[in-house]
């Protein structure tokens, strides 16, 4: 059987980038005692998977993971073993038992969603009350840099919702954007692409904002599900 | 809170911010307010350096498990992060709390190498805690240092307050004692300083003096104060079996240097190594027991999930119990995925058996280290070692299907010529040699014979503490010999030291009071992270030097007379200063002293310190 494992990304260790993640939870199992399958050949490693590599710098309020069990393990006592076993930093949300027949993770996986908190100045509010402008466009060019060079895109189909709400420090945008294979649209890239339709140079704020990933989204019926529940 | 979010607003522009978030699993969260003392353990270099050094592990987990005591650490910011606190006066913080240094009761730095020292004065500097003893006040932490450099303490005396000799593990207990109580009762710092003075192994370098002849020379080092000893004992842990050892390792997210668990099997070398420093000042030999270090082993790798365990010591090869510990280890481990690897070991032990076992759970490189390219010259070192030692091993090694083979060497050795050095290339063709005896088909595949060669650094406490450390020039004419040599030889490979940083080792390692100045004027002129090639400033350094009207070759290049004043003399590391002369004459005669564990060199140990097991 597979364990679809959620767990939180804490703000203190954003900078852990995706390897250092996987081996940390490589090391949290085996700390568990846990029984995770091990693929063949000279070097052996766990499997584990995760949903979608989360950017060095993005804390993450409910990454997923799935860990491969060599014999069944019922759910609460996957919880009980593997809490303990991870850092403070990275604590266990909740876990869900599958089949080995379950699609992945990665197969499911449409949209996230994120928050971006920009300190409170008059560049961060304008682009707050540019939203409506922006999501009134039936296209929103945007431009991608990419190891190739610069490419323009549309990014309208991939933005699903934003909006924002503007507190006593800080401005907190809100989005849900497309997290695929095929098509991702990068929440920085949304707020560049914002900062322009405000006519606010994003150079000056790209240091201070502060993205966390919220939730990771599958689609039923046409709507977004938590990829967890999926 | 303040500190803790102004540390976090740097940390997105900085290389590695990994090195510091701190939130590791089992790093320690203990309250703050319910401390009575509170103590810094600090490394003067990066994190991952810093963070592979067992005995900060040992030591915070000794302090940690005080319930008066709370022990963070600090690691030497990076020079871009360092730049950017000082920019934006973030001060030098704890990677648990992110609270200021200078909020410590203790600040204790550990000295493994010479060429960490500026990083010293630039963590006390982002800290904001006073440089210079004489400045520090009430307020200020009280700083100490431990490890193998506090046994020539000299060219740090202005910076710390206080020295802990020898090991730490008792030692540490005590000094937090005395700070606790000096605390409790409102002392001022000057009485706190002379509690520290009563504890055995610590040395309090504002209660001395010394003086200087006209050429240099130290003329006369005394006591000033009632309660400072004449001569400072280093401190011994009798029973290393029973001796704290931490039973969980903090496992860090991003690699580090040595990213495994350490198993510490025994402390102390009896060989007798002539260049030896950690093999006279870790004496006397003590092992822990089999049934300990399994225990031991079990309780890190629950703790960590590590998957690579090393057996560390001196010397692994000489661990009495070695075949049945690596036997029991590989038979409780076989289904754990660990992997064990036994690093330190000797040629000259039949360990076939053991690295079969070891190579069994997972391949590595083996390394030897010969030391010295002749017998002639590993007999003036009492490297006792043999040619056949090595090509055994060897042929052991490729025969167990291991293709890489690190071979380490030194030069600048005394009564070095150039024989000696040519026997360095003669001894990396005969490894290679052996390999290709193999039948193709048979050997393993991928022959790399790793070549590398350190230069020679005189230190303290050992026979060579009076010999000259080669010319930088003669240095570099080596290993343009050796280089020219080893292009010839298949497969080999050839590392080799920095010359100048060699020589700037040599200055410190053996050097005295003065050179406190040359430290802080060479920190003032920006010189950091000099163990780091690409900070490495040597003109700088040469340029500071000058400005103290200092001469480095009088430190690094100069022969020593045995009745010369030795900065280090006042200190008892248990070794006498008798027994290094005697064993120096010995080395010039090519005489070889066999290690005592056979019969008693009359080391001196026995009658000043400890009775060896």
């Amino acid at each position: 059987m597979r364990m679809i494992v959620a767990f939180e990304k804490t703000e203190r260790v954003r900078h852990i980038g995706h390897l250092d993640l996987l081996r940390a939870m490589q090391r949290a199992l085996r700390r568990s005692g846990l029984p995770l399958r091990y693929s063949q050949g000279f070097n052996p490693h766990g499997m584990l998977s995760f949903a979608s590599p989360l950017p060095v710098g993005v804390s993450g309020a409910e990454e997923l993971m799935d860990a491969a069990l060599e014999a069944d393990v019922p759910e609460e006592k996957f919880r009980e073993r593997l809490a303990p076993a991870m850092p403070y930093s990275l604590p266990m949300l909740r876990c869900r038992a599958v089949s080995d027949a379950h699609p992945k993770l990665m197969a499911r996986l449409q949209t996230a969603s994120y928050t971006a908190a920009l300190p409170v100045s008059s560049g961060s509010e304008a682009m707050a009350a540019s939203i409506p402008g922006l999501l009134e466009r039936d296209v929103i060019w945007a431009v991608r840099r990419t190891k190739s060079g610069e490419k323009s895109c549309d990014i309208r189909p991939m933005l699903h919702a934003l909006d924002a709400a503007v507190g006593e420090e800080a401005v907190v945008f809100a989005c849900r954007v497309s997290l695929t294979e095929r098509e991702t649209l990068k929440p920085t890239l949304l707020l560049e692409t914002l900062a322009g339709q405000a006519g606010i140079p994003w150079e000056e704020h790209a240091a201070s904002v502060r993205l966390r990933r919220e939730c990771l989204y599958g689609e039923k019926d046409r709507l977004p599900v938590a990829l967890y529940d999926l | 809170m303040e500190t803790a979010a102004r540390v976090d607003a740097l940390l997105d522009s900085v290389q590695r911010p990994a090195r510091y978030i701190g939130g590791e699993m089992n790093a320690a969260a203990k309250p703050w307010e319910a401390a009575a003392v509170r103590f810094a353990l600090c490394f003067p270099d990066t994190y991952e350096v810093g963070m592979s050094h067992l005995g900060m592990k040992i030591l915070y987990e000794i302090v940690n498990s005080r319930p008066d005591t709370l022990c963070e650490r600090i690691f030497a910011p990076w020079v871009d992060m360092a730049d950017l606190m000082r920019g934006r006066g973030v001060p030098l913080f704890s990677l648990e709390s992110r609270r200021p240094a200078r909020d410590f009761d203790v600040v204790g730095f550990t000295l493994q190498y010479e060429l960490c020292y500026t990083s010293v004065l630039a963590m006390l500097d982002l800290a904001g805690i006073p440089l210079e003893t004489k400045d520090r006040g009430n307020g200020d932490p009280i700083v100490i240092a431990g490890g193998p450099c506090a046994f020539n303490p000299e060219p740090l005396h202005a910076f710390i307050d206080a020295f802990c000799l020898g090991d730490g593990e008792e030692l540490i207990g005590e000094v937090l004692d005395a700070v606790r109580a000096a605390k409790a009762a409102g002392e001022d710092r000057l009485a706190c300083l002379s509690r520290l003075a009563a504890v055995e192994g610590v040395y309090i370098p504002a209660f001395y003096e010394a003086t200087y002849q006209t050429d240099g020379r130290l003329d006369s080092f005394e006591p000033k104060r009632a309660e400072a000893k004449a001569i400072l004992r280093k401190r011994v842990v009798a029973n290393l079996d029973a001796a704290p050892f931490p039973q969980r390792f903090i496992v860090p997210f991003q690699e580090i240097v040595h990213d495994r668990i350490m198993l510490e099997i025994m402390r102390g070398c009896t060989r007798g190594c002539r260049f030896c420093q950690a093999g006279m000042l870790y004496r006397p030999v003590r092992e822990r027991g089999v049934d300990t270090l399994l225990s031991l082993a079990e309780k890190l790798l629950a703790s960590t999930g590590y998957e690579e365990m090393s057996l560390s010591s001196l010397s692994t090869g000489d661990y009495t119990r070695l075949e049945a510990l690596v036997r029991r280890l590989s038979d409780r481990f076989e289904n754990s995925r660990v992997s064990l690897s036994l690093p330190s070991l000797r040629l000259d032990k039949d360990l076939h058996e053991s690295l079969a076992l070891a190579q069994k759970v997972r391949k590595g490189s083996l390394t030897f280290a010969p030391e010295a390219g002749t017998q002639r010259l590993r007999d003036v070192i009492n490297k006792g070692v043999s040619e056949e030692d090595l090509l055994r091993t060897a042929r052991d090694a490729f025969a167990a299907g291991n293709g890489a083979v690190k071979l380490y060497f030194m030069i600048g050795l005394p009564t070095e010529t150039d024989e000696d050095i040519d026997g360095i290339v003669r001894s990396a063709r005969l490894v290679s040699d052996e390999y290709f005896k193999i039948p193709k088909g048979e050997r393993p595949r991928g022959l790399r014979v790793s070549v590398s060669v350190s230069s020679f650094v005189p230190k303290p406490f050992t026979p060579f503490q009076w010999a000259a450390q080669d010319t930088m020039e003669r240095l570099r004419e080596k290993q343009n010999r050796l280089r020219a040599g080893l292009k010839a030889v298949k497969g080999a490979a050839f590392h080799w030291h920095d010359p100048q940083a060699s020589f700037l080792e040599a200055c410190f390692s053996r050097g005295d009071r003065r050179l406190s100045g040359v430290l802080l004027e060479a920190w003032r002129r920006g010189c950091r992270f000099d163990g780091w090639s690409e900070q490495f400033r040597f003109d700088t350094w040469m340029e500071a030097f000058a400005a103290c009207g200092l001469d480095p070759a009088f430190y690094a290049n100069r022969e020593r007379a045995g009745e010369e004043l030795l900065p280090w003399a006042f200190i008892g590391a248990g070794v006498t200063q008798a027994y290094l002369w005697e064993e120096r004459a010995r080395s010039l005669a090519a005489e070889v002293t066999k290690d005592c564990r056979e019969s008693c060199n009359g080391c001196g140990l026995m009658e000043v310190c400890f009775p060896c097991a």
